[in-house]
């Protein structure tokens, strides 16, 4: 309608590409990918690359939106909006586990995150 | 397409190192080694003191991963060349938001770019019935690394290129 406003995209699901003899994956981004999600309040969809099913949509988002190699890292973490955009959140650090939990914490602790609680859609 | 540029200094010190340990070889601490792979960005080879090597990784601020270019520099490093192989190079995308408040508001200033990051990462294979590791020597100038392949148990003193300069030197 003219003069309407379009709503404000929000997050609609937070998508986590692992495995389970992945140790950048389970537990760790398991768990933060959950609190993540609750402090977003959506859903979080867990692919796990050893699932047929699950590995062709993990291949398909990371293809698309992330960081995609005949043998990509993992964990990959992606959030999806309202609007249809997805955004690339987090790839694991290969140097070794407790860098990738530093970046969990940072990003649980960022800008980003405060802006997109305050509903302002970055 | 954007030129690819250095990383800022602040974003370079978010991603330094901590402390990682050699994996399923000696369990000591590894070293991090700054080397001149490729330009813009930076290299650091992650090493235990034997020499063997966990990871390599090259990360510079642009618009595309530079994985082939990164391949091509490794290659021209490593004895033999083949052991570079694509399946072995895997890319990371680093956001402001996963490195810290400064590094954040850092990379906010141009949303274009991204932290782009290559990962080598080699596994231990069998060679005529014998495991071998990827190491790597530093004896070759600041910043120079040669790579080479070595039975996993051997001391880091089979450099083939440092071979070849000691032959050099007795003739």
């Amino acid at each position: 309608m003219p003069g309407r406003e379009e709503p404000r995209p929000r997050p609609v699901r937070l998508t986590v590409v692992l495995a389970d003899w992945c140790p950048h994956c389970v537990p760790l981004s398991d768990r933060y990918s959950r609190r993540l999600a609750r402090i977003l309040r959506v859903p979080v969809r867990r692919l796990d690359i050893d699932v047929a099913r699950q590995e062709r949509a993990a291949d398909r988002i990371v293809r698309r939106h992330g960081d995609p190699d005949p043998d990509y890292l993992i964990p990959q973490v992606f959030l999806e909006w309202s609007n249809g955009r997805i955004d690339h959140l987090l790839t694991g650090f290969s140097e070794e586990v407790a860098r990738t939990r530093q970046a969990w914490n940072d990003l649980l602790r960022s800008g980003w995150l405060r802006r997109v609680r305050a509903g302002e859609a970055p | 397409m954007t030129r690819p540029q250095r990383l800022p200094p602040i974003v370079e010190r978010a991603l330094r190192p901590k402390d990682g340990h050699c994996y399923r070889h000696c369990s000591r601490p590894l070293r991090a080694h700054r080397i001149l792979l490729a330009r813009p960005g930076v290299g650091w080879v992650f090493a235990c003191p034997s020499g063997v090597v966990s990871v390599t990784r090259y990360a510079e601020w642009g618009d595309r991963a530079p994985t082939e270019r990164v391949a091509r520099e490794l290659r021209r490093r490593c004895v033999p060349p083949g052991v570079v192989r694509r399946r072995d190079l895997r890319s990371a995308t680093r956001h402001g938001p996963e490195l810290g408040r400064a590094a954040e508001r850092r990379l906010a200033s141009r949303p274009d770019l991204r932290v782009r990051a290559v990962y080598w990462r080699v596994y231990p294979f069998a060679r005529r019935s014998v495991e071998h590791r990827l190491f790597a020597c530093f004896r070759h100038g600041a910043g120079e690394v040669v790579f080479y392949p070595a039975p996993s148990d051997s001391t880091g003193r089979d450099c083939p290129r440092c071979a070849v300069e000691r032959r050099g030197r007795r003739r």
